[in-house]
């Protein structure tokens, strides 16, 4: 690897967008993917004229494997990093009764970002080197009636990841967990967040760079989240059924 | 969600929209009965909340920049810190900016913003190239002085009543310097200080402050600051607020004695003279206190700013000022310019003469006062400006805006849902 290079699997999310500018400032090249390439070229331009930076774009559609196989078949490079920025919240309600709403949320937040973080933690391990960013959730600690179906499959990606970590621990591979909280995203937008528990896009990216130039394991974000979430895990599951969260 | 305008009144319970990319954008507003776009939200009244409004923050890119022809597009919801920051690597900035950083491209455009330039510069309407803006039927259309110019003449101070500003083309002007050399002089009373605008009319940037307390011999008196740039080269880096408010202020706070307190000192502490400032200080100098607005207490305040024309514009003034003493109303933080020619532009509030703006508590008597303060306004053809207004009446609005009937036939053409609304245009019956 000749120069540093970030690869950042759905781009256009929020999280994703400002990390795009963090990665972009300090030089590396970026390689963005989204199923929206239009609203790609946009952010390319802006990084262009205000850093310089070296863009490419990739279409990819996670909903759609062809679209996944293509794409690693296409794409020939080795990053230095590569972040998985992937969500879909879902409609939790129609979930309980609509299998494909249900199948949607737990193909896109985890059964689909398997053959990509496969194939990146294959060709990392190779390389000894490489930093796998998996961008999972607090919703993925315990699973709560409001959004138990993306809580699964965000828990599913978090046991992945930490599976891979122990795998590719020895070639020098790193990977990060990280597990932002209730944050104004297109995910939760409609969803009423009590204030002093809102996080700000801006600033959950920034943790997750800072954590990232920290070699950190796991980061949870806001830091509000961070005694509440061992609260949250360690509630018996007599009383956990009882409450309203 | 509670949302309110920069002066806290009226505080209203709304929909907030937000997304992250166009297509979103133009799913909402395909799929929304009524919607307002907003940025920043420093207008002061109502003219960017609605029941449902789409926030524009996350149009936050630059899309094309040609320094050598200075000129750029962007998307509407960056912020004038952030793009005065970036054009300052280049040596060369926005050519007219208003009071505060924190407002965006798409609201300076909607507002059609003036600043300390306006005599000299215009708006900053007239150095906007072209306009892509996202339509009611969620069309994207371009539009310049040659391209339906009916539209962007309605867009540019339309209040965000014609669409949504996806993108626009601005023109740029050389920084000369970050340093500013500032002058001060002090008029001893009103006549004094209208003398000093009218000597120093070539001067790049002029703007006054007005005691409204003083009575007799001092009546109107204040300061006239005069800007120059300078030729020091420094780096120009626009910083966040450095002090926050960080509660609401009981609102008795700011009452007849302690505004006359502080202009006081004010008066006192702005001596004649020449200094250097910051181009953050001389242009923002409220910018340092985060949330400056919550020292009027949690009823808010009116920003009441008015233009008047020039010819008989001390009486006006008078008369005005006198109105406020018999109320016992006054402001602390009063701004006077002498403005240049208005434009073609069919809700820009600029016309020759002087524009007066003061930040007055809400209170029954406070709206009282302004409603009288209208009719001397509207009687000597002068207008409120819609950025600040949050309780104007329909009438007083129609008398001043000539131009409204023609901007409603435009409107009907681009929105006949009459889709884009706000509480103002409600309230003025800006609609089909």
């Amino acid at each position: 690897m000749t120069s540093k290079r970030c690869l950042i699997i759905g781009a256009t999310s929020d999280i994703a967008k400002e990390l795009t500018y963090l990665f972009a400032k300090d030089g590396y090249t970026l390689d963005l993917t989204a199923r929206r390439v239009e609203e790609l070229e946009r952010t390319k331009q802006d990084l262009e004229i205000r850093y310089g930076a070296d863009v490419h774009i990739f279409s990819l559609d996670i909903e759609d494997y062809l679209s996944i196989e293509k794409f690693i078949n296409g794409y020939n490079q080795i990053p230095t990093v590569v972040v998985f920025a992937i969500g879909y919240l879902g409609n939790q309600k129609e979930a309980e009764s609509n299998w494909q709403e249900a199948k949607k949320i737990i193909d896109i937040n985890y059964t689909n970002q398997i053959p990509l973080l496969n194939h990146f933690a294959n060709i990392m391990k190779e390389a000894k080197q490489g930093t796998i960013i998996g961008i999972s959730s607090i919703a993925g600690e315990r699973g709560r009636k409001a959004n138990y179906f993306y809580g699964s499959a965000k828990a599913a990606l978090t046991q992945h990841l930490s599976g891979l970590r122990q795998r590719l621990h020895s070639s020098g591979v790193s990977v990060i967990t990280v597990k932002p909280g209730f944050i104004r995203t297109k995910m939760t937008k409609n969803l009423s967040v009590p204030s002093l528990f809102e996080g700000i896009p801006r600033k959950v990216a920034s943790k997750v760079y800072i954590g990232y130039l920290k070699k950190k394991l796991v980061i949870i974000t806001p830091f509000v989240y961070f005694p509440l979430n061992i609260v949250i895990k360690l509630l018996p599951e007599k009383i956990f059924r009882k409450i309203n969260i | 969600m509670l949302v309110s305008g920069w002066g806290r009144y009226p505080i209203i319970i709304s929909k907030i929209q937000e997304h992250w990319s166009v297509s979103q954008v133009l799913s909402i507003i395909r799929q929304s009965k009524e919607i307002i776009p907003f940025g920043l939200l420093r207008s002061y009244g109502d003219s960017a909340l609605n029941n449902t409004m789409l926030s524009t923050l996350s149009l936050n890119r630059i899309l094309d920049f040609r320094p050598e022809d200075k000129i750029i597009t962007c998307e509407s919801g960056i912020s004038f810190k952030d793009l005065i920051n970036f054009l300052s690597k280049y040596g060369l900035t926005l050519p007219v900016t208003p009071g505060t950083k924190f407002v965006t491209i798409g609201g300076a455009i909607a507002s059609d913003i003036h600043g300390k330039n306006h005599h000299i510069y215009g708006t900053f309407g007239s150095f906007v190239e072209s306009i892509r803006l996202i339509l009611a039927d969620g069309s994207i259309l371009n539009c310049s002085k040659i391209e339906n110019q009916d539209l962007f003449n309605a867009t540019i101070g339309g209040m965000g009543l014609t669409g949504l500003i996806l993108d626009a083309t601005i023109k740029l002007t050389e920084l000369k310097s970050p340093i500013i050399e500032q002058t001060s002089i002090q008029a001893k009373d009103l006549k004094h200080l209208l003398e000093l605008f009218e000597q120093n009319k070539d001067a790049k940037f002029t703007v006054s402050w007005l005691d409204t307390n003083t009575t007799s011999n001092k009546f109107g008196r204040g300061v006239l600051f005069i800007g120059k740039e300078t030729n020091e080269s420094k780096d120009l880096l626009l910083n966040d607020p450095k002090i926050n408010i960080p509660f609401n202020f009981p609102s008795k706070t700011l009452n007849k004695l302690t505004v006359a307190f502080l202009n006081n000192i004010y008066y006192n502490m702005n001596k004649s003279g020449v200094k250097q400032v910051s181009f953050d200080k001389f242009f923002y100098p409220l910018d340092i206190l985060n949330n400056w607005n919550r020292g009027y207490g949690k009823k808010g305040f009116i920003q009441y700013q008015f233009v008047v024309p020039e010819v008989n514009s001390f009486n006006v003034l008078s008369k005005i000022l006198n109105k406020m003493a018999e109320y016992g109303i006054s402001s602390f933080l009063t701004v006077l310019k002498l403005m240049g020619k208005a434009n073609d532009y069919l809700l820009s509030f600029p016309m020759e003469g002087y524009t007066l703006a003061m930040d007055i508590p809400v209170s029954a008597q406070s709206l009282d006062l302004a409603n009288k303060l209208d009719e001397i306004i509207i009687d000597n053809g002068g207008r409120l400006y819609l950025t600040k207004d949050a309780r104007m009446s329909r009438e007083i609005f129609k008398k001043s805006y000539p131009k409204l009937e023609k901007f409603i036939e435009i409107k009907a053409k681009y929105d006949p849902n009459n889709k884009f609304q706000s509480l103002q245009s409600k309230r003025l019956g800006i609609e089909i």
